[in-house]
Parts: C-alpha cells; sequence; structure tokens
C-alpha cells in the first residue's frame, strides 16, 4: 500500500494557487474530500467549522475565497427566519469586502436569500454535491469558484477608472458583469448593444482583459468610414494595391492577433467589407488587399451597436449570416436613465476621477438635494455625460462639496424619443431587442432527458429523482434571470423539497412552472 | 448598553440567599446580539421553555425587563403565545424604575410560580417540533454525503486508484459538541412529540441509531489512528476497516435520517387531522 502521508496530485495548473477558507458546520468531515480533489485543481483549504469564530479565522488566515455553508446547529432554535450562516456571510460582505464569497449548500431556498444589496450578496452558489454518481463536481466547484474570484474583481474595482462604470446595484448591472465574466471565458465573437455614451468600449476592454488574451486591444468606430479605408484599416494592404499605398501596412485583425479587435458602429460596416468579415469569423482567416495568399490570426471579435440586428438585416444594412454569427454572445448596457439607483456609486467614483484629472480635493459626499438633481435629469449621453458634468463641477466649484448649482446640465444631448420614457423609437434601443432573445428556455434542460429512450430515462430518474428536481429548478431559475433578467425565487414558487410533500406534488408544481416557462417535461415520473 | 449578565449579576446580588431559585433575566425587545427587536427577547425565553423543564421538573424563574409596560395584542396570533407566557406565573415582567423591595418580592413569586405547567400555548407545537427535526435531518444528510464522500475516496484508496490526502487521516469527532446540543434539544421534544403521535418512538430510534453511529465512528477513528502510525504499505487492513466502519456508520446515518422521515411525516399527518 502506498503512503497514505503523500496525496497524489495531478500537476498543478499554471498560476498562484489559490487559498479557499471553508466555513461549514461539518468542515471536520467535509474538508478532506474537498482537499483530496481540489488541492490538484490549483487550491489549497483551510477550514472553521464555527460561524462564531470564522470572522477571526477570515482576518488570520486572509483566504483568496469562502465557501460558506449557511446553516449551523442553533439555526433551528431562531424565530426570525435567519440563518447564522446568513447573517455571517453579511458581516463577512462588510469587513472583507474584497473576499468573495461562494455560498455552499444543499438547500434550494438558499440560493434565493432575498438581500438588500449586492453588497451583502455572494459571489457565487454551489449546491453540494452527492459525491457518488458524480465525478465533475471539483471541476464544476473549481469553476464557480473562479468564476466568484472574476466577481469581487469586478465588484471591488471602484478605484479603476476603466471598471468603475460596473459597479452598480440594479440587476441589469449584475447581469452585465456576469456575463462579461462569461464572455471573457470562451472565445466567441461578443456583440455589445449600448446607447451612446453606456460604456460600450468600456465593457469591451474589461471582456478583453479578463479574457488573460495576450495580444493588443484594438478599437475602431466605423461610423462613416469609406468602404476602401475601412477594408485597409481591417484587413491591411500590400505596397501598391492600390493608388496611394505606397507601403505594406498591417490591418488591426493582424495587429490584434492574439488579442482583441472591438468594432463599434457595426452598422455602418459595408456589406462588401461584412463579407471579408464573415470569413473572417467563420474561418479565422483573412486576405489583406492586394495579397494572394490567406493570413491566419487569432483574434477575438467585439462588435458593438445600438441598433436591432433585426432590422438592420431587414434594411438590407446586415448580411443575415454574418448577423447570426455575431450574435451568439450578447450584453446589454442598460442607458443611466434605466439604473438611476446606481447615481451615487458612479458619482463617487467619477468625483474620485475628476479629483485627479483636476487636481482638486472635492469631497465624495452626495448630497439630497444634488442626488435631487441628478437624479430628475434623463443623461441622454447615459454615464459619458454624467462623468462629463460631475468633471465640470469638480473643477469649477468653490465649495468642497459638489451643490446643485454646480452640476451644470450641458443642453447638447441629442433628442430622444418621445413617445415613452423608456420606449425605443424606431431602431434605437432601450431594451434588449425583440427577436434576439438567445437562450432557449427548453434547450439544454430536456434536451437530454428526450434523448434518452423510454426505460433510460425512467431509470435515470429513478436513480437521481430528486436531484433532478433540485437542477432542473436551479438550472430553470438560471435561464429565467438570464433571458430576464428577473431574479425568480424557489419559495415564490412555493417549492418546497422536503420530505414531507409529495414527490407527486412536487412533480405537478414543477410541471406547471416549466409548463409556464415554455418546457414540457410530461413524460417523466419522479416518483421512486 | 448593559448586558444580559451584568443585569443578572446584579439582580442577584440584591436578591436574598434563601430564594433557591436565581431568575433568568432577559431584556424584552432584544435581540441575541443586544439590538432591540420587539419581543425577540420575549420570544426566546419561549423557545428556551419549550426545550423542556429542568431535572427536578420545574421551570426556572424568568425576569423580563423592559422599557415600558409591556402590551401584547392577545388577538394578534404572532403575539397570542407571548400574551400567554406573560401569564404565565414563573415569569415577571419588570420595567425599569422598581425598587428592591418589589424585585425580591417578584423573585419569590416566580420562584413559587415556575413550579406551575406551562400554558398549552407556550408547550412545543408540531411546527416547533418539525422545525428541530429539520434541522437534524439536514445535519444527518449532511453528514452522509460527506461520509459517502469519504467512503468512495476510500474505497479507491484500497483499490490502489489513488493516494489519500493526509486530511482524511486526521480524526473527525463523530458528533461536535454544536450538534450534539442540537440532538439533546431533540431528545427533549420526545415527551412532547408524543402529545401529538403517541407511541411513535421515532426519536428514541433515532437516538439509538446515532449512538450506533457514534460506535462505528469509534471503530474508523481507531483504524485512522492505526494508519497514521504506520509506514508506507503496512495499512492495507486498517484501510479495510476504516471502509467497513464509513459503511456501517453510512447505514446507521440512512437509518436515522428515515427515522426523522417517519416522525416527520407522522408529526405533518397529526396536525392536519
Amino acid at each position: 500500500m502506498a503512503s497514505q502521508s503523500r496525496p497524489s496530485r495531478e500537476k498543478s495548473p499554471p498560476g498562484e494557487r489559490i487559498q479557499v477558507l471553508l466555513i461549514d458546520d461539518e468542515a471536520d468531515s467535509l474538508f478532506p474530500i474537498l482537499a483530496q480533489h481540489l488541492t490538484s485543481l490549483g487550491f489549497d483549504l483551510n477550514k472553521e467549522s464555527d460561524a462564531t469564530s470564522a470572522l477571526a479565522t477570515i482576518q488570520a488566515t486572509a483566504p483568496q475565497i469562502i465557501l460558506l455553508d449557511l446553516h449551523f446547529p442553533g439555526d433551528e432554535r431562531r424565530d426570525d427566519g435567519r440563518t447564522a450562516g446568513g447573517e455571517l456571510l453579511v458581516k463577512i460582505r462588510r469587513q472583507f469586502s474584497s473576499i468573495p464569497v461562494v455560498v455552499f449548500t444543499t438547500r434550494l431556498d438558499d440560493i434565493d436569500i432575498p438581500l438588500e444589496t449586492f453588497d451583502e450578496q455572494a459571489h457565487g452558489y454551489f449546491a453540494k454535491p452527492s459525491f457518488a454518481n458524480d465525478a465533475s463536481w471539483p471541476k464544476r466547484l473549481a469553476q464557480t469558484m473562479r468564476d466568484a474570484i472574476d466577481t469581487g474583481r469586478f465588484a471591488h474595482s471602484p478605484d479603476d477608472d476603466q471598471l468603475g462604470f460596473l459597479v452598480g446595484q440594479t440587476k441589469e448591472m449584475h447581469e452585465v458583469v456576469a456575463r462579461i465574466r462569461t464572455a471573457a471565458r470562451t472565445a466567441l465573437t461578443v456583440l455589445i448593444y449600448g446607447e451612446t455614451g453606456s460604456g460600450k468600449q468600456l465593457a469591451a476592454e474589461a471582456i478583453h482583459r479578463l479574457s488573460g488574451r495576450t495580444g493588443r486591444f484594438e478599437h475602431y468606430n466605423c461610423s462613416g468610414a469609406h468602404l476602401e479605408t475601412l477594408d485597409s484599416t481591417l484587413f491591411g494592404h500590400l505596397r501598391g494595391a492600390f493608388t496611394g499605398a505606397n507601403e505594406t501596412k498591417a490591418g488591426l485583425l493582424e495587429l490584434s492577433d492574439k488579442g482583441t479587435l472591438f468594432l463599434d458602429e457595426l452598422q455602418d460596416v459595408p456589406i462588401a467589407v461584412q463579407n471579408k468579415l464573415l470569413i473572417f469569423v467563420e474561418t479565422g482567416v483573412f486576405r489583406p488587399m492586394g495579397a494572394t495568399s490567406d493570413k491566419k490570426v487569432d483574434v477575438r471579435l467585439i462588435v458593438a451597436t445600438n441598433h436591432s440586428l433585426s432590422d438592420l438585416v431587414a434594411d438590407g444594412v446586415l448580411r443575415e449570416d454574418l448577423a447570426y454569427r455575431l450574435g451568439v454572445s450578447l450584453i446589454f448596457l442598460p442607458p443611466l436613465r434605466q439604473r438611476k439607483t446606481d447615481l451615487p456609486g458612479l458619482f463617487r467614483i467619477f468625483v474620485a476621477k475628476a479629483n485627479k484629472t483636476a487636481n482638486r480635493n472635492v469631497l465624495p459626499v452626495l448630497r439630497p438635494e444634488t442626488l435631487h438633481k441628478l437624479e430628475a435629469h434623463r443623461w441622454s449621453g447615459n454615464i459619458r455625460e454624467l462623468e462629463a458634468a460631475i468633471l465640470r463641477a469638480v473643477a469649477h466649484t468653490n465649495s468642497n462639496i459638489l451643490l446643485p448649482e454646480d452640476i451644470e446640465i450641458l443642453p447638447v444631448a441629442r433628442i430622444q424619443p418621445t413617445q415613452s420614457q423608456d420606449a425605443p423609437s424606431g431602431t434605437a434601443l432601450s431594451s434588449p431587442p425583440a427577436g434576439v432573445a438567445p437562450v432557449s428556455l427548453a434547450l439544454t434542460l430536456t434536451n437530454y432527458l428526450e434523448s434518452l429512450d423510454v426505460g433510460a430515462r425512467y431509470d435515470f430518474i429513478k436513480s437521481h429523482g430528486r436531484d433532478l428536481q433540485k437542477e432542473i429548478l436551479i438550472e430553470v431559475t438560471r435561464r429565467l434571470r438570464e433571458r430576464t433578467g428577473r431574479r425568480v425565487t424557489h419559495k415564490a414558487l412555493a417549492l418546497e423539497l422536503d420530505p414531507l410533500v409529495s414527490p407527486e406534488r412536487d412533480l405537478n408544481k414543477i410541471r406547471q412552472f416549466l409548463f409556464a416557462c415554455g418546457v414540457q417535461l410530461t413524460q417523466l415520473d419522479f416518483n421512486q | 448598553m448593559l448586558s444580559c449578565d451584568q443585569l443578572a449579576e446584579t439582580v442577584s446580588a440584591v436578591l436574598p440567599h434563601d430564594l433557591a431559585r436565581i431568575p433568568r433575566v432577559v431584556f424584552c425587545d432584544r435581540d441575541k446580539d443586544g439590538l432591540f427587536r420587539r419581543f425577540a427577547g420575549l420570544a426566546r425565553v419561549r423557545t428556551q421553555l419549550q426545550q423542556g423543564s429542568q431535572q427536578d421538573g420545574a421551570y426556572p424563574p424568568i425576569f423580563v425587563l423592559g422599557l415600558f409596560p409591556v402590551t401584547v395584542n392577545a388577538t394578534s396570533p404572532g403575539e397570542q403565545e407571548l400574551a400567554a407566557l406573560l401569564r404565565w406565573p414563573g415569569l415577571a415582567y419588570l420595567s425599569y424604575g422598581f425598587t428592591a423591595e418589589q424585585l425580591v418580592a417578584a423573585a419569590r413569586r416566580i420562584a413559587e410560580g415556575a413550579k406551575n405547567p406551562l400554558p398549552p400555548g407556550i408547550l412545543p407545537t408540531a411546527a416547533d417540533i418539525l422545525r428541530v427535526i429539520s434541522e437534524v435531518r439536514h445535519w444527518l444528510e449532511n453528514r452522509l454525503r460527506n461520509t459517502r464522500g469519504a467512503l468512495i475516496d476510500f474505497r479507491s484508496a484500497v483499490r490502489g486508484d489513488m493516494q489519500l490526502h493526509p486530511a482524511h487521516l486526521l480524526p473527525v469527532a463523530a458528533i461536535s459538541s454544536a450538534h450534539r446540543r442540537m440532538l439533546d434539544q431533540l431528545w427533549a421534544l420526545d415527551e412532547a412529540a408524543e402529545r401529538f403521535v403517541p407511541g411513535n418512538g421515532r426519536i428514541a430510534s433515532t437516538k439509538a441509531t446515532i449512538a450506533e453511529f457514534e460506535a462505528h465512528w469509534q471503530v474508523l477513528e481507531a483504524a485512522r489512528a492505526e494508519i497514521r502510525s504506520r509506514d508506507n504499505g503496512e495499512s492495507t487492513i486498517h484501510l479495510a476497516a476504516a471502509v467497513r466502519e464509513l459503511e456501517n456508520a453510512c447505514t446507521a446515518l440512512t437509518a436515522a435520517i428515515d427515522a426523522t422521515n417517519g416522525l416527520s411525516s407522522e408529526m405533518a399527518a397529526s396536525r392536519g387531522s
């Protein structure tokens, strides 16, 4: 028998190891299993089984991420419906705001704990695995923790001028952050929707920065570009390719090899260039003007527009096949008028930034009357307009606190649609365009089950009935949240997975709910 | 802010020594963190009383202190039980400004009053019992999950597929002190559960299976200690013993979960009938 003192370790992934603190009332019995399987994935673990001494342990061990159970002994004596872990989560987020927390739980309703502010939410949730018949849990948990660390980086970069615009308490901004993070992990083409000034370029830069791509980030605004200019700019040209081409010049695609190319104002790309762009998106190769052979590069393409793809296709402005290729990963940046609750946070960031620029020392204090003035404005120019207004105010104020009269609204904003405060007019977008719903709710959830024959499906459900119910609910709520931006609570669905509730009753509720979501599970039987 | 402990000391300092039972002192409207929440302290008293009487069958006398004369809305569903509790002679509500004489008189009164049975509204309800069972079951399920996880790793080690992480060889308590307190609370509800499902015996059977689990865990720890103390290549037998005891522990935990499930179902049925 081999030695028990040395764990078997696969080669650790490159990069630094991640220090994890497990806080769980059963930490002693859980720790060895996590240590066994996460050590080889680049994680080092510590543990704490007492919620009351956890804060001191965090202070002492300075973990990079916390795995937190929400239920501790003594919860049964509480009459306020709260849990020791839930309270601890809030304290951790307040006292150690830079440490991301993943809630590690077995209870579905933990995932929907109603918390008032983003500052009190976890950075991720992970259902404790059953261990048996589930070999994938270590990788899934590792990914969840890495995601949470990414989320933490976003949420705690208020001093970072480039990422500051992402700070927000609205669901929409949480969604934006989540989507940027997801997009960063893939090499997929990304399409960013957003009005002028809503931060499309910043979002693209954030994706590039988080992706870890080693090449350059190149940005080009296609607005008003002529065909030849754009062709040459994107794909490059050889000497003599056209009149005035005195030298061979590399295009942006070549310059951003192993990096990211961000093309803004997609609607202004001429059809001829779109043809070449489509070939590049499909194959990764392009041909510079005047060249006789193709070049292959590894470039992530991000495009942005504030027009509906379907409208652009209908108007003949955008090739339909290219639209499909570009619409793989979508990010919608909400206009500032739809996230006015974020004004205080943005105000503080922009005051700090303006202080540096204007060499001033204005306090980032937002008086109610100043907030009122900010809230009353429509901000058609979005965060760009807000930032400029605050910079002007900081530069010119005679006070150390900005007063309403310091905030000068310039009458230069474009005339906005008037039918409705937030309704889109023509092709301008104020909400995700219809027909671009990126995710079919029924897709992965039912495909697997439907791919099984009746016998196999029955066996699968018989073996995994209860876990399956949970997985289905988690999946459905995740997808609903993804599609609608709305957080759906399991409590709201009155779904209790307590053994007291019969599986049939659960099943009927799930069926009804899934049916309402467009998913049919009529052939399933959860009876065990 | 004066803590309950400080106040209890002050109260006991003025009470005569002949008082057999020193009353428990709580603030009416403070939660366990000392923050204001209407009736939070009173509600906690109720929960504590529900956990059972002391060894001699009497309950602890209780002083509840508050800023103002207490008014509980007895018609409000959430406050009916609190109103019943305030009427129990083992409890006295005092608003600040009382004299030492009043305190001593009240202490004598509640020391006698605490010998009275709790009013029906204060006894654990089926929902109270179900809540405790649910927490215990949650813990058992967690422990079963982790024990199965350890079993999978140990089996892999026995097959030679994997070397165990050193953490697997460290001792783990069968039941932590916090979990033992939770279990004690469930055991204390045995009598109360009988009111709803006479002759059920599920709590006793849960207790028995958990004792079985502890016994297997002890053997497991002995095997673990042997493995720790041996060099390479000499621990196969003890690893196999550990696997066996982990299997036994899983069986006992499963039986305990089944017992709590049975009790929950019967309690729920009795509540519905």
